[in-house]
């Protein structure tokens, strides 16, 4: 949820020309989250041998998503285009925000620019959902080049562990109570719809090291006059890194 | 024998009775097929089920709660929900109207499992409608009465969340204790505002109706929707992208009610100083709400749209410039559940009745020259609301309120027809005193629909923001009318015939569109982009095929497969609120406007003979104006006498059953 965002977002605030540009930074309990969901697991399952399985796989086995989605909450309008988008292409024309990869969350009273956003899956460093299916069914895409953790529709028999193992909230992950299967953000073979669909351009398809896209696109949302001179980049703590923050992270 | 896949529909009608707590499922198709779904579903429904005599706050009251076969699809603009019922609004009889809402309910309600609903009878208690993935509930609401609408929709988020929010229609202390003009409200600001169905709400005891659903909308032939919703959302997109020129609604929005009333400087003020970021309903690529920065005394921010700047020109008379108090007025109006529009026209009367000595603050307890101050407003809607002193009086809304003081006050009421306070100038526009003059309230939707011609895109009046040229104009009123004076608006041609046949075409596109559902607002500048020479707003989607094309995509039936047919199922819906409207003994005689509209001049800048801009100064001249109400009610094939559709006309139209009524 919103709330929880808010609450661990940090904003670090540079200087330039144009005035204060703003990058927030979204220490995201990632890591407190995905230990307890596991934990909980393990003692609830009982299913030891499937879970030394998954455990098996160390984070060095997954590759990195070399490319996943970016957002900036303060752009999004809360319509819902993405997940409209989403719902519909990947399921048969069958529109609905629970059959969507991607989710948005609104909260009408909000205070902060958080208060509507979209809840893309940011193709986890260390893949969680992937390690936590007992059957495989979870596997990084390579031919787009961007590393995308994909569900293998044929393997995936409606287990739901993925979405246990997903460490938001409000799960990246959804399930499709019709067809018993799991649903998950697969980047459209490299070519996010939601990103192409989004009105307000509060999603951007983008990647490390220099996270360009996202760059690139800050002087236009300087123009517009209605959003906060800002692209707020949600992370998670491995990718910060790689961008060279935390600058001022306590 | 299997049943035919119904596609954008979910196929039920949800009825509930709340005297007994029963329900019973209508199937939609029984109607679709004739009248599409959200407001025309709800005129037949209230002409089969609620007879004349039924007050807008007894129990047999039916609250018609619609969305059509596109809301919750992708089709951009398509989360508007339609009401209807008996409404205690509008004057000088309680008659049937509609009213509509966006947001994101409407979806959510259907990915519930329902198209609509009907809620009638009266529940012994407080309760709420909970309805989740088909399963409907009534809950006590003893815990919510009383409460604000936000506090309402907070509560029970927390109540029914589970990990999303339940989408909340709610009613505040103004609909429990059913003033005549209370609203329905979902989020920060959709709300069902004109026609008081709040107040219908409050007398059925209904606080609240929650939606959650996980189900989906299924679209027949989804590669195509997606081909042209696409077209669609980029078309908008696109001018959202040119915020410089303030080339759309959206940005008009945003700037505020300022900037339309000439106060550029006051309109930037609110954007850069009280404003942070865009709101938009369902699939909606415009956002025409804006949330502010502005914090109320209970830790909430919101946004607003235009009709929530209802106090904001007492508030810059009273402070010199634009501060935070008109926006906290206006929230404070929306918690308690008071429609603003109606303070749009409460407030002058008021003053003016105050500079008349028609009642002094001794009478009423109003400190009239405190106007533009919080406490004036918070006193007011106080007033008003719990219907205290003189606002027992005023709870009555403007016009019912000068019936009941008299002295002459009824002469000072800027309401235009059926109770309903001013909104921009049928002085200038023929079409829009027809609007006034027939619609069955305040016909705001149609006249978003002529916004094109009106004013809003037309380079010649509005240099700055208009796209269409004199030449687009013109080639609009050639091809839709055969000729180039519908878009004339001088004086010799004011009168003219042509601009029945306009205001009858443009109704029956607005009430077609709105059963659908598509915003009457989005789309607009869309549909008139095919006669724009302007390269960028060009789109190859002649209109209004373009509602039909959506609808035969998302439903894969042939009901209406083209423009043509889109305008003649709103033919046949205007048919049948006329023929309720005639029950209810509506007549010729109401088919009027205010009398200062006759008589006050009226100074502005319309389009002339070539589409060129020509400034102008005229009332209404009666006896021309009649003639021209003659010849709409002509061209519909309603009777002289009374302005009532003749059986030939019912009859030829398919609607058989209701001819057969009359």
């Amino acid at each position: 949820m919103n709330c929880k965002k808010e609450e661990h977002c940090e904003e670090i605030t540079e200087n330039n020309e144009e005035g204060s540009k703003r990058v927030a930074l979204m220490s995201s309990r990632r890591e407190f989250l995905r230990n307890t969901s596991i934990g909980a697991f393990i003692l609830a399952s009982g299913l030891v041998p499937v879970e030394e399985a998954a455990a098996g796989k160390k984070s060095a086995d997954v590759p990195k998503a070399m490319k996943f989605l970016v957002f900036d909450p303060a752009l999004c309008t809360g319509c819902g285009t993405c997940q409209m988008a989403c719902s519909t292409l990947w399921n048969n024309g069958k529109a609905s925000p629970a059959l969507s990869r991607v989710t948005v969350s609104r909260n009408p009273f909000g205070t902060s620019d958080n208060n509507y956003s979209p809840n893309p899956c940011l193709q986890c460093v260390d893949a969680p959902c992937l390690k936590a299916c007992p059957l495989g069914a979870i596997k990084v895409e390579k031919k787009s080049g961007a590393n995308a953790r994909v569900i293998d529709e044929k393997l995936c028999k409606g287990v739901r562990k993925c979405i246990e193992a997903c460490p938001y909230e409000e799960k990246r992950i959804t399930y499709d109570a019709e067809r018993n299967k799991a649903l998950k953000c697969h980047l459209c073979n490299g070519d996010p719809q939601c990103v192409k669909w989004c009105p307000n351009g509060a999603l951007r398809f983008s990647g490390p090291p220099d996270f360009s896209p996202v760059v690139e696109y800050l002087p236009q949302v300087t123009k517009k006059p209605m959003v906060d001179k800002s692209f707020m980049i949600v992370l998670e703590e491995e990718r910060k890194k790689e961008l060279g923050y935390p600058r001022e992270e306590k | 024998m299997p049943t035919k896949k119904i596609y954008g529909w979910t196929g039920k009608i949800l009825k509930i009775d709340l005297t007994t707590g029963l329900t019973s499922i209508i199937p939609t198709m029984d109607y679709a097929e004739r009248f599409v779904g959200g407001r025309g579903i709800n005129a037949k429904l209230h002409f089969d089920e609620v007879p004349a005599s039924v007050g807008a706050f007894d129990p047999e009251n039916r609250l018609t709660v619609m969305t059509g076969p596109l809301t919750g699809t992708i089709a951009p603009t398509s989360g508007r929900v339609e009401v209807g019922g008996k409404s205690p609004q509008t004057y000088p009889n309680e008659s049937y109207t509609v009213s509509s809402f966006g947001g994101w309910w409407g979806p959510e309600l259907k990915y519930a499992g329902f198209d609509g609903l009907i809620i009638y009878g009266k529940a012994p208690k407080p309760v709420y409608l909970y309805i989740r993935d088909g399963k409907i509930q009534l809950r006590d609401a003893a815990h919510l009465w009383g409460k604000d609408i936000f506090t309402t929709q907070e509560m029970l988020w927390k109540e029914l969340g589970d990990g999303r929010k339940p989408q909340v229609l709610a009613i505040g202390p103004a609909g429990e204790n059913m003033i005549r003009f209370a609203i329905m409200m979902h989020g920060s600001s959709s709300a069902s505002g004109q026609g008081g169905f709040g107040g219908v709400c409050g007398s059925k005891n209904l606080k609240a109706i929650v939606v959650r659903g996980t189900g989906y909308v299924e679209a027949a032939k989804p590669k195509e929707l997606m081909d042209v919703s696409y077209a669609m959302n980029r078309w908008i997109y696109r001018a959202d992208q040119r915020p410089e020129q303030w080339t759309n609604i959206a940005s008009f929005h945003r700037i505020g009610w300022s900037f339309f009333q000439g106060q550029k400087v006051k309109g930037w003020k609110w954007l850069k100083n009280y404003t942070r970021k865009a709101e938009a309903c369902h699939a909606c690529p415009l956002g025409c709400r804006v949330f502010s920065n502005i914090t109320d005394s209970q830790g909430r921010q919101g946004s607003a749209k235009c009709n929530q700047f209802w106090y904001e020109k007492y508030d810059v008379q009273r402070h010199k410039d634009i501060t935070e108090v008109f926006y906290k007025a206006a929230k404070m109006a929306d918690a308690m559940g008071v429609n603003g529009f109606e303070l749009i026209g409460m407030i002058p009367w008021l003053q003016k009745c105050f500079e008349e000595k028609i009642f002094t603050r001794e009478d009423t307890g109003i400190a009239i020259e405190d106007v533009g101050t919080l406490e004036f407003a918070e006193k007011l809607l106080k007033m008003i609301t719990y219907k205290e002193g003189f606002g027992k009086i005023l709870s009555e809304g403007s016009p019912r309120a000068a019936d009941i003081i008299g002295r002459g006050s009824q002469k000072h009421l800027p309401h235009m027809n059926r109770g309903f306070a001013h909104h921009w100038d049928p002085q200038l526009w023929s079409p829009q005193a027809l609007f006034w003059a027939m619609e069955t309230r305040h016909p705001v939707s149609s006249i978003h629909a002529m916004y094109w011609v009106f004013r809003m895109y037309v380079q010649e009046l509005w240099p700055a923001a208009g796209f269409a040229s004199s030449a687009d104009v013109v080639a609009w009123s050639r091809e839709l009318f055969g000729t180039d004076k519908a878009i004339d608006y001088s004086d010799e041609n004011f009168y003219d015939p042509v601009h029945a046949t306009v205001a009858k075409w443009m109704r029956e596109y607005d009430v077609a569109r709105r059963s659908m559902i598509v915003c009457s607002y989005g789309p607009t500048p869309l549909f008139f982009s095919s006669y724009s020479s302007a390269p960028h707003y060009t789109i190859p989607l002649r209109s209004p095929d373009l509602e039909s094309r959506l609808f035969s995509l998302v439903t894969g039936s042939d009901l209406v497969p083209d423009g043509a047919a889109l305008i003649a199922a709103g033919q046949r819906i205007i048919n049948v609120e006329r023929v309720i409207a005639a029950r209810e003994g509506r007549t010729r005689e109401h088919d009027t406007l205010a009398d200062y509209l006759f008589t006050k001049k009226k100074k502005g800048k319309v389009t002339g003979p070539g589409g060129k801009a020509i400034a102008v100064e005229r009332a209404i001249d009666r006896t021309k104006f009649e003639s021209l109400r003659n010849e709409y009610y002509r061209i519909n094939g309603w009777d002289a006498a009374k302005g009532h559709p003749r059986r030939e006309t019912l009859d030829a139209l398919n609607l058989k059953d209701i001819s057969v009524a009359v």
